[in-house]
């Protein structure tokens, strides 16, 4: 059935040490289980070199760590291209004695192709390092072969998949932690979104079913049950088990699952959930494909749209098949843009559309294939749609602009010097003020520096400290505090504030987590740039809705007093360096001080909303879980 | 007397009044049945029933009796606890088995073991049920020593306790947290009456493995108080008449028999999944044979030829194996320097080296759930059509959706198992309460939950049991026994009438929505004391 079982995958040249090492990736293929190191494989032997690498083996384990490599390699250079950026892995951080943390630079994610003797393979947050399992096939049924091994490694989806978890944690490293049903199941819905279309995206992948299906990919769903099976080939089922369709038990058919808009109203698992969400994305996918295909049919069959019987010319299922991945490269980088539009904690599906929305807007302000139209309408049909949306349309789902927020929160619009003032370097008892995560203290002066795109990644992310520093004292203590409290950050003006907001030298704090440059090349082929900015507030919450009240009340809270859970809130900012603009402020929610907001993740945590994974533990375990992924990923089947 | 329940629910649904008043009425009845020390005998009323659910800690021990056709029938239900947990109750097992002894006279007429499980096991002790006399056991079909499927599941139970007991041993030294937690699972399996610790599992598992373990031990002590082979249950395969009180009949619902599970070879992970109530499932055997190899290298899972391979031991072997191992993965402290900015490439941290072993936890956790799943599911009715007393083990999803597969033969007609659930009066909460253990949805779904219970006339006397003792599962442990969730859910649909192990008789109180018509009848049913709660059933 398999048309395609070998594809070359392009990677960019670089230097690479035995492993294969590069600049992004180290596999370091030891297997614990086994008592074994196999051989690293040296890539830039040139015997290798001469025919692209080592043949597809599955008995040759240096051969998997090529294909970990390549794959891992192109998911970075998917994200780099949407995101216009280097690609960072999360910071590793380090607790002193005395409190506080340390982040350290992580330049390589670690990737373990044998790690584990599981069905199982996933990201590590704490080791920053991908984990892949091995097992053997003990089914027996016309697709398999029992006792034979299945190397997880060496499926492509799940190294895109986990490469994706990788790449979002290094974005946004608050986004494994579960404080409402939406963000673990976005975690996995969106590596499986990036493992899908990046599949899809490989040229001739998609001639074969179109040839064979005569071009009818969106009528009869192909698309959607091949996409399934990818998930399906290594043994795992990953979010796209059920969400696309199923096979009917007594036709034995397959039969894709209609939209529904209360799906998500009885989903709380979050493959489940997250399944949804590729659903729709899919659907959005689907319906743009319908429409760029249309006039090839109409041509190939002078105008009636209605196809001869038999095969289609070799020609038009080549045509097809580029539109196809043309559409699904568009879609990838959409999806992936989305993640720099979206507020730091707490992620949800609308949050996600709303994102997606407005960052294809801003990069492309007309729409002219209706890709954002799909978006919309695939999604309202899959009854996704922001909490207290007042309306569904393009022009409503985006995030405000900093003078739309700053009017709406009744502030005075900032006047052009004002933005001027971050670009000011800070006195040096201004930059003594702002305090670093870095253990060693940066070079002097502390200055806002948009202009560092290229070059050293470990420079890239020095000048993100640097940064959030400067746009730190901008935003509490100097030009930029109107804009905070339009982004709805809480800062101390002198009026009473419940004891658990968290503090720092007695002031409220307010946490400049990254800033980093975004350079995107438009539709029309011009470049943009923005400054993505997250800030963050955190409170401490309590399991009994009692003891916060009094603990809200106290004058002060015990330093060791941390509380059952975190409430968080905070905006993410995107601002323009070039027309000193700020281009997009996405808001959480509520704020600090939402009581509300507070109460609602409480009960989500704690009574009910978010479900045990066993029999035996509490479900807030998992709010702490060492490896988060290791679970879940299990319970994808 | 008989009818009077359900009549006062329908006249008191219209007033309401203050639950305070109903607490310090419940304290002055809270009345010990047992005071002077010789067990008052127990005195159901003709065709109904008696519960006496007893306090013996987060396990489960259960003596019914019915009224009989001469005289009451006593009907044990499993007898263990979690050690440790007694020591929040102000009983001990001793007391519990010294008061069954004293009740019955020494005589149970039937006694019923739900799943091997330590904390529904353990108590059953040579020593305290030395002289006893059982009359029947039942086990569920698990038991059987004929039963194909039984066997195959037994043989691949014990490669999982091997493995799991493997794998606790090697995580004990690099990870003791996730070695306790998985002792502590593990000690279910293997039963006893000593706290879990991993060295006390490491010697008890293996015995266990092969088929010696305290668990064992239990059920043949059980086994050996009867002179009739034990009686093997299998679901839906016919009502039986209760022996000696032929108007009681009895319902098996679970654990699911399912004889394709013989031809179905794929270890279906985890609980949960929707067709099959027991997975069958058996720990991966590559896991358990790198777990049984113990470090050394050339197991039968072995990915690779060795061609291919360097064992750990030699890579000091090759200079330049070894110089790349020790720049990328490293074997010393691998520790961040103070004026560093990025971390060191042989960071400790990244290392991988028991990684594989954490997967123990899911698998012990997965073992657990089959044994939960394996459980003998009774529901007792007194009098044809009339009210049913559910006894659910600690059942978990897979066995609740088998529990409807087919309705029961009843002479000529059948009885449906949802019109038969509807009767429910009293529920044996499954599992302590925990997540999975009790189905929530809705009257039209397809699968059972508890909408199903207690419906239309015999909502007003619904009535729940949990055993659990909340403050020794949340300790050590760490269980989160009974979930909030479900205890909420039931405390609304009993309108307060759910006892606890941990929670003294006089401290149950009305739920805020319930009738006090209702909740003062169901006062007149139901006493306790520190040893446990009785609870009276009239028939309809």
């Amino acid at each position: 059935m398999a048309g395609i079982s070998e594809i070359t995958i392009n990677v960019p040249w670089e230097d690479l040490q035995a492993g294969p090492i590069g600049e992004y990736i180290e596999v370091v293929d030891i297997d614990p289980a086994s008592n074994a190191l196999y051989r690293p494989v040296d890539l830039d032997d040139p015997k290798l070199l001469a025919q692209d690498g080592l043949a597809p083996s599955q008995t040759n384990p240096q051969f998997h760590q090529q294909m970990v490599y390549a794959v891992a390699m192109t998911t970075i250079g998917h994200f780099e291209r949407a995101l216009g950026r280097v690609a960072l892995w999360s910071s590793r951080r380090e607790y002193p004695k005395g409190g506080g943390y340390y982040e350290y630079f992580v330049r390589r994610l670690r990737i373990y192709p044998h790690a584990l003797r599981d069905r199982n393979a996933y990201y590590s947050p704490s080791k920053k390092a991908l984990l892949f399992g091995y097992f053997p096939i003990e089914v027996k049924d016309k697709f398999n072969t029992p006792g034979t091994l299945v190397f997880s490694c060496l499926s492509h989806d799940i190294i895109a998949h986990e490469t994706t978890h990788a790449l979002l944690d290094g974005v946004h490293p608050r986004f494994n932690v579960p404080v409402n049903e939406d963000v673990l199941a976005f975690h996995e819905a969106f590596a499986d979104i990036v493992a899908l279309f990046q599949h899809f995206s490989y040229p001739g992948v998609l001639r074969d079913q179109i040839a064979r299906t005569r071009g009818n990919l969106a009528n009869e769903n192909i698309l959607a049950q091949l996409a399934q099976q990818f998930g399906r080939a290594a043994g795992r089922g990953g979010a796209l088990r059920d969400a696309l369709g199923a096979e009917n038990p007594k036709t034995g058919k397959w039969e894709p699952r209609p939209p529904s808009t209360t799906a998500l109203d009885h989903t709380m698992e979050p493959h489940d959930r997250g399944a949804i969400l590729v659903a729709a994305v899919f659907g959005a996918f689907s319906k743009v494909y319908h429409a760029r295909t249309l006039d090839l049919f109409r041509i190939a069959t002078e105008g009636t749209g209605v196809l001869p019987e038999g095969a289609i010319h070799p020609d038009l299922a080549k045509r097809l098949a580029d539109e196809a991945a043309r559409v699904a490269m568009y879609v990838l980088q959409m999806c992936i843009r989305a993640i720099d539009y979206c507020p730091p904690v707490g992620i949800t599906f609308g949050d996600y559309l709303r994102g997606i929305i407005t960052a294809d807007h801003d990069i492309n302000p007309e729409d002219e294939f209706g890709y954002r139209l799909a978006f919309i309408e695939s999604f309202r049909q899959w009854g996704i749609y922001p909490r207290g949306m007042r309306t569904m349309s393009a022009e409503g789902l985006m995030w405000p602009t900093g003078a739309e927020a700053m009017q709406d929160a009744g502030v005075t619009t900032m006047k052009q010097d004002e933005i001027d003032k971050l670009f000011v370097a800070l006195s040096d008892a201004d930059a003594r003020k702002t305090g670093s995560r870095r253990p060693r203290r940066t070079a002097k002066p502390i200055q806002f520096k948009p202009w560092d795109l290229e070059g050293d990644r470990l420079k890239t992310w020095k000048d993100i400290d640097d940064n959030s520093r400067a746009l730190w004292f901008w935003l509490v203590e100097g030009a930029g505090k109107n804009l905070a409290k339009a982004a709805g950050l809480v800062l101390d003006d002198g009026k009473k504030v419940p004891a658990t907001v968290f503090r720092r030298n007695g002031r409220i704090a307010v946490e400049v987590h990254s800033v980093r440059r975004a350079l995107r090349r438009t539709a029309k082929g011009s470049t943009t740039s923005d400054l993505v900015v997250e800030i963050t507030q955190r409170r401490a919450g309590y399991f009994d809705p009692e003891v916060q009240k009094a603990k809200d009340k106290q004058a002060n809270l015990a330093k060791s007093d941390t509380g059952d859970f975190r409430y968080r809130t905070g905006c993410t900012l995107l601002i323009d360096p070039v027309s000193m603009n700020v281009r997009r402020v996405i808001s959480t929610p509520g704020d600090i001080l939402d009581n509300d907001e507070l109460e609602r993740q409480r009960q989500y945590i704690f009574e009910g909303g978010l479900s045990p994974n066993n029999a035996y533990q509490a479900a807030s375990r998992d709010m702490s879980s060492r490896e988060p992924f290791a679970l879940l990923h299990r319970h994808g089947g | 007397m008989a009818r009077k329940a359900p009549r006062a629910k329908a006249k008191a649904s219209k007033k309401k009044a203050p639950t305070k008043r109903n607490k310090k009425k419940a304290s002055g009845r809270n009345k010990p049945a047992n005071t002077s020390g010789s067990a008052a005998k127990l005195a159901p009323p003709a065709g109904g029933a008696i519960v006496r659910m007893y306090r013996i800690g987060h396990g489960d021990c259960f003596l019914l009796a019915f009224g009989g056709d001469s005289k009451p029938v006593h009907v044990l239900i499993d007898c263990g606890y979690k050690p440790g947990s007694p020591g929040f109750l102000k009983s001990t097992p001793d007391d519990v088995v010294a008061d069954i002894r004293a009740v019955t006279n020494d005589k149970i007429d039937i006694a019923i073991i739900t799943h091997e499980h330590q904390d529904h096991v353990n108590a059953i002790t040579k020593k305290r049920f030395d002289g006893l006399k059982v009359d029947e056991v039942w086990f569920a079909w698990t038991e059987s020593r004929e039963d194909k499927l039984a066997k195959r599941l037994r043989k691949k139970y014990g490669d999982n306790v091997r493995a799991l007991v493997a794998a606790s041993n090697r995580l004990a030294a690099s990870d003791p947290a996730q070695a306790r937690r998985i002792s502590e699972l593990i000690a279910l399996e293997i039963g006893g009456e000593m706290e879990a610790t991993p060295t006390r599992i490491a010697a008890a598992g293996t015995m266990a493995a092969e088929g010696g373990s305290d668990n064992k031990r239990s059920m043949q002590v059980l086994r050996g108080c009867s002179s009739k082979d034990p009686r093997c249950i299998y679901p839906h395969k016919e009502i039986i008449a209760l022996p000696g009180a032929k108007s009681v009949r009895v319902f098996a619902l679970g654990p699911p028999y399912d004889e394709d599970l013989l031809e179905d070879l794929d270890p279906h992970d985890g609980e949960g999944f929707p067709k099959h109530g027991l997975t069958g499932g058996s720990i991966a055997p590559s896991f358990a044979a790198a777990v049984n190899q113990n470090g050394k290298s050339g197991d039968a899972g072995s990915p690779f030829s060795a061609r291919h391979s360097i064992q750990l031991e030699r890579i000091s072997r090759d200079a330049a194996v070894s110089r790349w191992f020790k720049a990328h993965y490293g074997t010393g402290a691998g520790k961040v320097g103070t004026h560093d900015d990025e971390i060191p490439s042989a960071s400790k941290f990244r290392r991988i080296d028991n990684d594989w072993l954490l997967a123990a936890e899911h698998l012990a956790l997965a073992m657990g759930n089959d044994t939960n799943n394996a459980s003998l599911v009774l529901a007792f009715e007194l009098g044809k059509g009339g009210k049913v007393l559910l006894f659910a083990g600690d059942a978990q999803r897979g066995n609740w959706a088998s529990w409807a597969a087919k309705p029961f033969k009843d002479g000529e007609g059948e009885v449906e198992v949802r019109e038969l659930l509807g009767r429910t009066v009293l529920y044996k909460t499954g599992h302590h309460g925990s997540h999975n253990a009790t189905l929530t949805g809705n009257e039209m779904s397809k699968v059972p939950n508890l909408a199903w219970l207690g419906r239309g006339r015999y909502a007003g006397e619904f009535t729940a049991m949990i055993t659990a003792v909340r403050k020794w599962a949340d300790g050590k442990a760490g269980w989160d026994h009974p979930l909030k969730a479900i205890k909420t859910a039931l405390m609304e649909r009993c309108g307060g009438r759910v006892f606890q192990t941990d929670t003294d008789f006089a401290r149950m109180s009305k739920h805020d929505e319930a009738s006090d018509r209702s909740w003062n009848a169901f006062q007149q049913c139901a006493s306790g004391n520190n040893l446990y709660f009785d609870y009276r059933i009239d028939p309809d």
